[in-house]
């Protein structure tokens, strides 16, 4: 066995300095999205970090990632339900927003921009179906609808329709 | 395009309009409408102001409100993935490259993280694990120098291969066991009696030609004639694939598994009684022809059975007309060991699918054709569904009997290029399958006027356990499809609902795999 490092592409020190920014950037971004697909902190966390060192590994053998942050949510979200098929109980990320909600009820500034509206738009966010939810959160980190589409392991056309109808729901909460 | 231009636009194109996620001639002929229509203008905000909605809720209610990490981040630690060798040969098969991932599936914590690797956990671990027991017929190869020793991993008697003298002493003066040196268990052994040790463990990516993650762990001592250790064991199964022993004046003695039908290099003084003739026929062999059988189709959905036995492959053909026959004498012909047959089918008739499917008008198709107003669009889309279950039943039955036949420890002693034939013969049934579900999904939608459940994809740490279980879902997904739409049983859906879910379920499972 040889301990030579043999690399095809970028330098090993540019690769580690690239694969640090990157999780410094989107760390957050990956373990709240663990997070809302149900894992518990610790694990979420520890699952965040094993995702940019695979970004590593895979950049290492030399392969090509045309958007590193798409990449990441994908093999965040598939790793991430494994995870949670191992793991004894799902993490709702649905109490800790509850309990914001109620804690936030007496923001002066919520108030000043319709507060009821919001929460009726946020009850229907809550009774979204799940691929709906990740398609809206991975839109939202920026995300283009192929990329959520591989992310999430569905078609293109799937991604605009779970967002349609998404939407659908929001526009009919918001003009209760 | 442009004539569903010069109606409204409907809310998913504005949507799409909105996210600048259409192509420019048709953001092109949306823009046009636009002008020209108050309604759409103000469809269009308000689909703004719902995604307008979510990304308010994005940033200030959801992203709050996740609990902080509760440790720490800690910087990336790069030396727990070092490469070994280089990059594997691309192939074009999309799951060929993910498949070098199917070695990591291990307990993603255990070791996660460099602070938690332990060589003592490791070496326990690994002893009790399903690799730990050293299999009477496994053989080890042994390189010294110029040197090299084939010989069983594990010895049952008090007798060694002839020349091997020095290298038994070697083994017992640094009190490492010589009767089954390739095994966890003995460096465990040898590790806990050294009063005096450090340890590292490290992940590494790749041994050799072999890709995946594998764990490495090196024990140094200044006590004894074994002055250094390393062991590579396997992530999954904790199976050992290389060991290292680093004696003191000078003498590696490099441990590897021997593969079982490699010949070995002739060791002086070895006897030559080696019993496996060269002409054998073994895996490789097998993965040969049935990727020539894939290369003109035959692989899955037509009446063709192999079987091996230890001097020959014989294929059998039930019912192939002679145009087929020739392809299959073209494709396999010039395969050493290989016997091909034909015979006739007996009198036994299986109704046909489509035979089955008229027999019923089932109550969910009825309802189908009322809501959308179109028999025969109704028609279309059970006929539709009912194909592309058939379709993924066949390649899930295929993708089974291929983990049947290379169960995972078959796997991991191919030969390199077997290794890339078989990943490329089970993807190619799950690429097949993957397109099955974007069609079933899209037509369940319309029948089920619901979006599919979605299920935690089935763990399970190869292709070969995950396998089975999308065999079970797919005909149990097949039956409800027959029974809800072509039987006459009256179904609300929700049967087909979680058939379908549970089918999702067992499909995810290998995209598990595929990203690790």
């Amino acid at each position: 066995m040889s301990g030579k490092l043999i690399i095809d592409g970028p330098r090993e020190s540019d690769l580690q300095l690239h694969a640090e920014e990157l999780y410094r950037e989107s760390r957050n971004d990956v373990y709240a999205y663990l997070i809302t697909l149900g894992l518990a902190p610790p694990l979420a966390q520890d699952t965040a970090q094993e995702v940019f060192l695979r970004y590593y590994v895979t950049r290492q053998r030399g392969e090509t990632v045309e958007n590193p942050r798409a990449w990441i949510f994908r093999v965040a979200h598939n790793l991430g339900l494994n995870v949670r098929a191992r793991q004894s109980r799902v993490h709702p990320i649905d109490e800790n927003v509850e309990k914001r909600l109620t804690d936030e009820s007496a923001d002066p500034e919520r108030g000043a921009i319709d507060r009821q509206r919001r929460q009726r738009v946020e009850k229907a966010i809550g009774d979204l179906s799940g691929q709906q939810k990740q398609c809206l959160f991975l839109r939202a980190e920026g995300l283009r609808y192929r990329e959520i589409a591989e992310a999430i392991g569905i078609s293109s056309s799937s991604v605009s329709e779970f967002l349609k109808r998404a939407v659908t729901k929001l526009r009919k909460a918001a003009n209760e | 395009m442009s004539k569903s231009m010069r109606t409204h636009s409907d809310p998913e194109h504005l949507l799409r309009y909105a996210d600048q996620e259409l192509s420019s001639f048709d953001a092109d002929g949306v823009a046009g409408h636009l002008r020209d229509c108050p309604d759409c203008r103000e469809e269009l905000l308000e689909v703004r102001a719902a995604i307008g909605d979510y990304d308010w809720y994005h940033g200030n209610t959801l992203k709050p409100a996740v609990p902080p990490p509760p440790a720490q981040w800690k910087d990336l630690d790069f030396r727990t993935v070092v490469t070994l060798s280089p990059p594997p040969v691309r192939t074009s098969y999309r799951w060929a490259a993910a498949a070098a991932g199917l070695f990591l599936i291990v307990s993603v914590y255990f070791l996660s993280r460099p602070g938690r690797v332990d060589a003592a956990e490791l070496l326990s671990r690994a002893s009790v694990a399903g690799g730990a027991v050293t299999p009477p017929e496994k053989r080890i190869q042994l390189k010294t120098g110029s040197r090299t020793l084939v010989r069983p991993a594990r010895m049952t008697t008090v007798e060694s291969p002839q020349d091997s003298a020095v290298l038994r002493a070697l083994f017992e003066q640094a009190n490492y066991s010589w009767d089954d040196p390739f095994s966890a268990r003995s460096f465990a052994r040898w590790r806990s009696q050294l009063p005096q040790k450090e340890d590292r463990v490290r992940i590494v990516t790749s041994v050799g030609d072999r890709i995946g993650r594998f764990y490495e762990v090196r024990t140094t001592t200044s006590y004894g004639t074994l002055s250094e250790a390393n062991l590579t064991l396997t992530s999954g199964d904790f199976r050992p694939v290389l060991e290292t022993l680093k004696f003191r004046e000078n003498n590696t003695v490099e441990i590897t598994e021997a593969l079982p039908f490699e010949k070995p290099e002739r060791v002086p003084g070895l006897p030559s009684s080696r019993k496996t003739p060269v002409t054998e026929i073994g895996a490789a062999e097998e993965l040969r022809v049935l990727a020539a059988l894939a290369r003109i189709g035959a692989d899955v959905g037509e009446p063709i059975e192999w079987e091996r036995s230890s001097d020959r492959i014989t294929i059998t053909g039930t019912g192939i007309d002679p145009s087929r026959q020739s392809d299959l004498r073209a494709a396999l012909g010039s395969l050493p060991g290989v016997e091909l047959r034909f015979v006739e089918p007996g009198n036994v008739t299986l109704p046909s699918g489509d035979a089955q499917r008229a027999a019923g008008s089932a109550a969910l198709v009825s309802e189908l054709e009322q809501r959308l107003g179109r028999p025969e669009e109704a028609r279309a889309i059970v006929d539709r569904l009912l194909d592309q279950s058939d379709s993924s039943l066949l390649r899930a039955h295929a993708l089974d009997k291929l983990a049947k036949r290379f169960p995972h420890e078959v796997e991991v002693v191919l030969d390199p290029s077997s290794r890339q034939t078989l990943t490329a013969l089970w993807s190619r049934h799950l690429q097949a399958v993957e397109t099955s579900r974007a069609l079933l999904r899209k037509d369940l939608a319309v029948l089920l006027s619901a979006e599919a459940n979605e299920a935690p994809a089935h763990p399970c740490s190869a292709w070969q356990e995950c396998s089975p279980v999308l065999l079970k879902a797919s005909q149990d997904l097949d039956q409800t499809l027959t029974r809800s739409l072509a039987g006459n049983t009256v179904s609300t859906g929700i049967e087909i609902e979680d058939a379908f879910a549970r089918w999702l379920s067992a499909l995810d499972s290998f995209h598990a795999l595929a990203t690790r």
